[in-house]
């Protein structure tokens, strides 16, 4: 029997989800999460062998919450469902050791197959989701911009990102020129919605 | 079509100023030599002086030109005018007092060829020492201002001509990166409404399409659990309790379900065919969405690279030092990606060599994963 924990945001998604997987006789629901900060302390609770998560989620996305099951459950091996809008999220997901990355309009039967074949210890990962990394290419941006446009997407003045960073506000101005030319913005506002897109933050 | 005529005046133009800048510039040390010849100081020798000197010159001078008047710099360009200045400098005794005039391409060779400031050093020294020169070499006083301003207006009128096309084509350069933003811009754009607006709207219909195919077949099964018509509906009536054949709703009878009496036959078939169909449509839609972007060959060698290492897998990529060909044809660029698709899928391959090779002119690219090797091909 595959125990298996669910953490979707979307009430009607999640309860979707744990109806389909109960039809299965190999697997079991054995917790239900609708937000990231919570599913560490369920997985540790319920030692789940597999880990169902959106990859956005309220108070902390599925990526990271995937990090933290990777450092804390190392057994529990983590499926992300994700859009195609964000293709560079599959390097991070990756980086993170998540072992299954499905597009969320994928048959329900890719799913069910995908738990199967990670509980198994495969690596899942939709050939889409490749072909658009690919194309999106690598983050055109350092760590360094990569972390002040984030700052920048939180709604931080430069003046505050300066002093969370322990930056001066010029290089801070210039992280930021940088980044938006790098990605080709016409402003700041812009830079961001094209990370995001590209899922390079 | 006016643009495009005004587009290709304009090229037309570009192509001819900076062959206008050269003929002008040769045109002034012809001149000189011809006014060597015929003043009436100056003895034939002094005309063949300045001749050879000339001829030893201009070319170089020329070189100069063009290059600037093509917005370059002239390779091993400050040789070529350490050349140009021994000579200019070095017929100065021998041809004639009028022979200062020629500074002026000296001084314009030292503005398109040497950095600043040593440039604007040499035109200012240059141009000052037109007059005495000439003074020392018995033209009268009252000429030596005369051959410093035409220095001065010649050089200037040159530089003029020939800062003209370079301007040109930095402005073509210009006008040729702001297309290409503006066209990745439009890709961008045209990505993003497709996004919004047909890849929601065929999401939306696959779900519908799923949820009512769902619906459907629950209904069913409650019809049938409770000894109503089963989901292959054709003889519901006939059942033990329910309608008879020949009701034409049979389902609303005889306290059956009254929707799950009502399923038509193969409904939820093909509502499961429409949500294939919608998942197809999107997947076209996609395909086309990608085909706007066309990513370069070798970022998209990176971008594997990048994710096999991010995989565990230890990558090394090798290109050749000419460069890897821009595009490539959509069967290799899918092989391409199904082989990272399989690698990333395995895990189980400790190290992975991507290297793209050239033989007889034909790029190739292979992947070396342990033992096995796998060649694709790359026809541009």
């Amino acid at each position: 029997m595959i125990r298996v924990l669910i953490a979707e945001d979307m009430h009607m998604i999640r309860s979707a989800l744990v109806a389909l997987l109960s039809l299965e006789d190999d697997m079991e629901v054995v917790a239900e999460i609708e937000r990231g900060d919570e599913v560490l302390d369920a997985a540790l609770r319920v030692r789940p062998d597999v880990a169902v998560l959106d990859i956005d989620m309220p108070g902390l996305d599925g990526l990271s919450a995937a990090e933290q099951l990777s450092a804390r459950l190392p057994g529990c091996r983590t499926l992300v469902l994700t859009g195609l809008s964000q293709p560079g999220n599959l390097l991070r997901a990756l980086k993170v050791h998540v072992k299954g990355f499905i597009v969320k309009d994928a048959p329900a039967q890719t799913l069910t197959d995908g738990i199967r074949r990670i509980a198994a210890g495969e690596r899942v990962i939709d050939p889409e989701l490749v072909a658009a990394a690919l194309e999106t290419g690598s983050s055109p941006l350092t760590a360094r911009e990569t972390e002040v446009l984030r700052a920048a997407a939180s709604g931080n003045r430069v003046a505050q990102i300066a002093t969370q960073l322990s930056l001066s506000q010029a290089t801070v101005r210039n992280y930021l020129s940088n980044a938006i030319s790098k990605v080709g913005g016409r402003n700041r506002i812009d830079a961001i919605r094209i990370s995001r897109d590209a899922g390079w933050l | 079509m006016s643009g495009l005529a005004e587009l290709w005046r304009s090229d037309r133009v570009l192509r001819l100023a900076p062959a206008g800048a050269a003929a002008c510039s040769a045109l002034l040390p012809v001149a000189q030599v011809l006014l060597a010849f015929s003043y009436m100081d100056n003895d034939a020798r002094t005309g063949l002086w300045s001749l050879a000197a000339t001829g030893a010159y201009l070319p170089l001078h020329l070189r100069h030109v063009w290059y600037a008047a093509h917005a370059r710099r002239p390779p091993a360009g400050v040789w070529t005018f350490a050349v140009m200045a021994a000579v200019i400098l070095g017929a100065t005794p021998l041809a004639g007092n009028m022979w200062p005039r020629s500074y002026a391409a000296l001084v314009v060779s030292a503005l398109l060829v040497l950095p600043a400031p040593w440039s604007y050093l040499v035109y200012v020294t240059v141009a000052a020492a037109a007059a005495p020169i000439g003074y020392a070499l018995g033209l009268p006083w009252t000429s030596a201002p005369w051959l410093l301003f035409s220095v001065l207006a010649g050089s200037a009128a040159l530089l003029l001509l020939v800062w003209l096309p370079a301007a040109l084509t930095r402005l073509r350069a210009a006008r040729e990166l702001l297309a290409q933003q503006a066209v990745a811009q439009e890709r961008r754009r045209l990505d993003d409404d497709l996004r919004r607006s047909l890849g929601r709207a065929l999401e939306s219909i696959a779900a519908r399409g799923e949820q009512a195919g769902r619906a459907l077949e629950s209904v069913a099964v409650h019809g049938e659990q409770a000894g109503c018509a089963p989901k292959s509906a054709p003889a519901h009536g006939e059942q033990a309790g329910c309608a008879p054949k020949s009701a034409p709703a049979h389902g609303e009878q005889a306290g059956c379900g009254k929707v799950g009496g009502a399923v038509p036959e193969g409904l939820p078939d093909e509502l499961a065919a429409l949500a294939d169909d919608s998942r197809r449509t999107l997947a076209d839609a996609r395909q086309r969405v990608r085909g706007y972007r066309r990513p370069s060959l070798r970022a998209e060698l990176e971008t594997a690279a990048t994710l096999l290492a991010a995989a565990g897998i230890e990558t090394r990529l090798e290109l050749p030092r000419g460069g890897v060909p821009d595009a490539i044809a959509p069967q290799s660029r899918a092989a391409l990606r199904a082989t990272v698709t399989r690698l990333l899928r395995t895990g189980a391959v400790p190290s992975c060599t991507i290297t793209v090779t050239s033989t007889d002119g034909r790029p190739r690219l292979e992947l070396r994963t342990g033992e096995a090797t796998e060649t694709i091909e790359i026809p541009a």
